[in-house]
């Protein structure tokens, strides 16, 4: 993955010279290849946010931004899926009836272990 | 705003409140995916025009006039509810209904958390109590209209999604295999929680809003929905919409309902609050995945849904394998 100091130049704007292009989809164009919540960020920022800035230095940041998170969705869309099977298999056991002890320790490890990507700082209220 | 929009909210209001009146330039509130709501004056009265957005359609939802039939038969049972004006077909394309505009807080976060409504939070246990008491005897003749809700539509919705929860599933199996005896249904409000009353410093709850969800339930049901832990605002040791205790709020609804609710009643719905919650989530991120109604906010859902699996699994791990 590039590091973030490919991605920005840490000021107000591109080195003398330099053009940036547009990134897919904030003109009108279709946005990257990402995965749902992605694709729903970058409508946003892109659709909706881009066009209220008037301030040049950060209508050049935001372009910016739509470019890196360009970059990490096709990194994304590189990665192998995760395979659910075995949570198919689990999920379809308990809708079956089938409960053995230690279901719900396994069930509960899962889903911390989403959370943990989703929303780390949520398991600290319990 | 477009001026023949505008001219249509003229023509809608005079209508509505039986007379001709000049109006305020309407405003669009923040907020609301499936419904817009704008803020207008009109002829002096305070009014919110309720009415619904582009091409958005949800399923289980009331339509307008439903919704407009339902909040007035909660005015006319006594329901603290904003005063019902009119419903209208077409406004400018759309239909809609119009009401009375309440003064005060409806943002479930700043009533949970905001200094000066301390006073308000402590009175609203009992209040709340009192407006669930009102809206169960709602006589169900008077909205022949609202379905009764099952617990198995949820089982439903989850293979809908088509994703395997694990944690969900084991909550709909603990319902399943648990079911207190069944009350007779009544008129249930569907979704009474924190975010959906307007308070007030002065007066506690001031309205009780939102009734797109209304259908026929188990009365507990209805009474548990507002603890589940979403929607108490990070102020999570206080079980009833993170504004004060169970007790007080459980005591005075059986007072006036003489249902006799007990604790381990409430804390079954309280689960089925939660497993509702947790498919509501997937499938609110389902609308912006298929492409139905695009919003990151719904994108996000999908992800915090896991939020409420994992409470599922906090509730079945202390109240059912302890």
């Amino acid at each position: 993955m590039a590091s973030p100091r490919h991605l920005s130049w840490g000021g107000g704007g591109p080195p003398q010279g330099v053009a940036t292009p547009p990134p897919p989809g904030a003109d009108g164009g279709e946005p990257p290849p990402a995965p749902g919540e992605g694709r729903g960020v970058h409508e946003f920022l892109a659709g909706e946010i881009l066009p209220t800035l008037d301030d040049h230095r950060l209508r050049f940041r935001m372009l910016v931004a739509l470019n890196a998170l360009g970059i990490v969705y096709r990194e994304l869309a590189a990665l192998e899926a995760e395979d659910d099977a075995e949570q198919r298999e689990l999920a379809a056991r308990i809708r079956a009836g089938d409960v053995p002890p230690g279901t719900l320790a396994r069930v509960k490890a899962h889903v911390e272990a989403r959370l943990q990507t989703a929303s780390p700082r949520y398991l600290d209220r319990y | 705003m477009i001026a023949d929009v505008r001219e249509a909210f003229q023509a809608a209001l005079s209508e509505v409140l039986g007379r001709e009146v000049e109006i305020s330039e309407p405003v669009l509130l923040a907020g609301g995916a499936s419904k817009e709501a704008w803020a207008v004056d009109a002829g002096g009265e305070r009014l919110l025009v309720r009415r619904a957005a582009v091409g958005v359609i949800h399923r289980h939802t009331l339509t307008l006039a439903h919704e407009f039939e339902v909040l007035q038969a909660a005015f006319e049972a006594g329901v603290t509810v904003p005063r019902p004006y009119g419903y209208v077909p077409d406004l400018a394309g759309r239909e809609a209904f119009v009401m009375e505009r309440l003064d005060g807080e409806t943002i479930g976060r700043r009533i949970v958390q905001r200094e000066e409504l301390a006073s308000a939070r402590a009175r609203l246990p009992v209040q709340m109590a009192e407006e669930l008491a009102r809206i169960h005897a709602i006589p169900a003749a008077r909205v022949p209209f609202l379905v009764e809700a099952r617990l198995e539509r949820m089982v439903a919705e989850l293979d809908e999604i088509g994703e395997p929860h694990p944690a969900i599933e084991l909550g709909l199996w603990w319902l399943r295999e648990n079911r207190p005896a069944p009350r007779a249904v009544v008129v249930a409000h569907g979704d009474f929680r924190i975010g959906n009353l307007v308070v007030r410093e002065d007066a506690g709850l001031a309205g009780v809003l939102d009734w797109e969800f209304a259908h026929l339930d188990d009365p507990v049901r209805d009474l548990a929905f507002g603890l589940v832990r979403a929607w108490r605002f990070g102020v999570d040791e206080k079980r009833l919409g993170g504004v004060g205790e169970v007790e007080p709020y459980l005591e005075r609804y059986n007072e006036l309902t003489g249902f006799d609710v007990s604790p381990e009643e409430l804390d079954y719905w309280e689960l089925a609050g939660n497993v509702g919650w947790a498919i509501g989530c997937l499938t609110q991120a389902q609308r912006h995945l298929s492409g139905l109604d695009r919003s990151v906010e719904l994108a996000i859902l999908g992800r915090l849904g896991a939020e409420v699996e994992y409470e599922i699994c906090h509730l079945l791990e202390r109240k059912v394998f302890a």
